[in-house]
């Protein structure tokens, strides 16, 4: 492991152990912002006074009775459409100048009551779609292995803040792909668990039925211990799941021997080819598996663009319906790139929507019945390295199908997690998914592939991006 | 590339039913887009058994207990 920059677990075996105080890690992700938050913009707001405020609790707590969770005292930021009390939340629109939320949002409470720092509030796409944007009240976020490069969105700052080591963890949404994409892009570990498992109150919504909240963070067991605080029935929450919450740490460690891998080869070979290294990260993958004992199977499944035709209409509609009333009244508040897939919204006809509500429900019989004889399923998180950050194309999201979207549309969760660099030293990644809230079998199965790996043990080269600044 | 569009005037039509006035100029650039949307509209029609109803809950078909 990287030793300048620690990661959630690393951290707080020195915290528990007396070696280490959570004032003295937050000041450590402080000086790295100072450093290199100019060239990122990861944060949209940086809470430096609540940070030390924080800090200081949490140190007095620990003294006098030690850490009640894994995650107390560590440094983690929010996405910035996530509600914060008495804390500027502007989901990076002009629409939303000035507005200061008076209650947070359940997860922003949850990561609260578990006893983290709060670092700030991190940059996003307007209402979490359609960036990467330059006509907005704040810059995009830049991605730290090369800043003149993408980061993915829309939790882009998420992404970049955990890679630079700003923050140890964080908060992203996922309608289409927004956590996985800059875990994917950032060289981090995302994970979308099923929806309905992380409540979404409190949070402003992209498309009703396809929004998932979940952990951005160095490592997969890092995942799994913000998971752990984030997962739980919330009556605020229409969609929320009322079920037991396992210990996601369980099969952390018990590697993929017995397990059962389903390939999707045709998507990444056919559906959408990947660029050589991200095919030669899954070819590898499905080696270290086969080397841990798992069993590799191949799984069909329909074409990536079916999932992703009915994921547009549905995702396209919500957003439309949400957002409406503020493009009837103030278009002009809005960037290029939302406008869009808000004029998108009224070019779809209500018996689109309803057919893809339909499809949906045939898709996700066809990928319950293709889960039901493996573990987990492995295919590529994004199909190339990250793109120049002023080449992303204005239709990005209508002229090719991407890698993730068919799990927001079967609400299945799945994880990227790093998987090697590319020819421009930039990161490629492999996505898992599994069954609905077999979030502790996902977690065991990207853990088991991350330790027989050597990826997690390289960070940005933080010291030219310093030089470069 | 995507299928052509209908007309201008198709997306027009749309766009006004939507209450969004834009120029003849913005709606020549969505031109493009609405060709994609076209496309992606045909590919999720087809028959469709009782089963594909949309339900008025989320719920998955066949789910399992996490192992």
């Amino acid at each position: 492991m990287s030793t300048d920059i620690l990661t959630i677990s690393e951290a707080a075996a020195l915290i528990k152990a007396g070696k280490l105080s959570p004032v003295e890690l937050t000041e450590m992700c402080l000086s790295r912002v100072k450093a290199f938050e100019p060239e990122l913009h990861a944060f949209v707001t940086l809470t430096e006074d609540r940070a030390r405020a924080d800090a200081k609790k949490a140190e007095a707590q620990i003294k006098a009775s030690g850490p009640t969770s894994p995650l107390h005292g560590i440094p983690i930021g929010l996405k910035d459409i996530i509600d914060t009390k008495g804390i500027l939340t502007t989901c990076q629109s002009a629409h939303n100048i000035g507005n200061i939320p008076d209650t947070d949002a359940t997860c922003a409470a949850a990561l609260d009551a578990a006893g983290t720092v709060l670092m700030g509030k991190l940059t996003t796409h307007e209402f979490a779609d359609g960036g990467p944007s330059f006509d907005l009240p704040w810059p995009p976020s830049r991605n730290p292995w090369n800043t003149q490069r993408f980061t993915a969105g829309s939790s882009s700052g998420t992404g970049a803040a955990v890679a630079a080591g700003l923050v140890l963890g964080g908060l992203g949404t996922d309608t289409g792909g927004s956590i996985r994409g800059p875990a994917a892009l950032c060289g981090i570990v995302g994970l979308k668990p099923t929806y309905g498992l992380v409540s979404r109150a409190g949070v402003a919504p992209a498309a009703y039925s396809l929004d998932h909240i979940g952990p951005m963070a160095w490592t997969t067991e890092d995942c799994a211990l913000m998971l752990q605080a984030l997962a739980g029935h919330d009556p605020a929450d229409p969609a929320s799941a009322n079920r037991a919450v396992p210990d996601y740490t369980a099969g952390l460690g018990k590697g993929a021997k017995g397990l059962k891998v389903g390939v999707l080869s045709r998507w990444h070979e056919t559906d959408r080819p990947v660029a050589p290294a991200v095919k030669a990260g899954i070819d590898a993958a499905i080696a270290a598996y086969d080397s841990l004992g798992a069993e590799i199977v191949e799984i069909k499944l329909s074409a990536m663009h079916e999932y992703n035709a009915a994921g547009f209409f549905i995702s396209t509609v919500e957003r439309g319906a949400a957002y409406e009333r503020m493009m009837l009244k103030n278009p002009e508040k809005f960037g290029q790139r939302y406008r869009d897939r808000l004029v998108f919204a009224a070019l779809c006809t209500g018996m689109d929507y309803v057919q893809a509500l339909r499809r949906r429900r045939e898709l996700i019989a066809e990928m319950a019945a293709a889960m039901a004889g493996v573990d987990v399923l492995l295919t590529a998180g994004n199909p190339d390295e990250a793109p120049p950050i002023d080449q992303v194309p204005r239709w990005d999201n209508l002229d090719k199908p991407n890698f993730t979207m068919a799990f927001n549309l079967t609400g299945m969760p799945a994880i990227c997690v790093p998987a090697g660099f590319g020819p421009n030293g930039l990161p490629i990644s492999i996505q898992l998914a599994a069954r609905p809230f077999a979030e502790a079998m996902l977690l065991r199965a990207a853990h088991a592939f991350e330790q027989a790996t050597a990826w997690r043990d390289r960070r940005p080269d933080m010291l030219g991006l310093a030089k470069a600044a | 590339m995507p299928t052509p569009i209908a007309s201008e005037a198709e997306m027009s039509a749309f766009l006004a039913r939507a209450g969004f006035t834009l120029t003849p100029e913005q709606v020549a650039e969505y031109a493009e887009a609405y060709g994609y949307i076209v496309e992606m509209s045909a590919r999720i029609r087809g028959e469709r058994s009782y089963m594909a109803e949309p339900a008025h809950i989320f719920s998955f078909p066949t789910e399992e207990s996490a192992r």
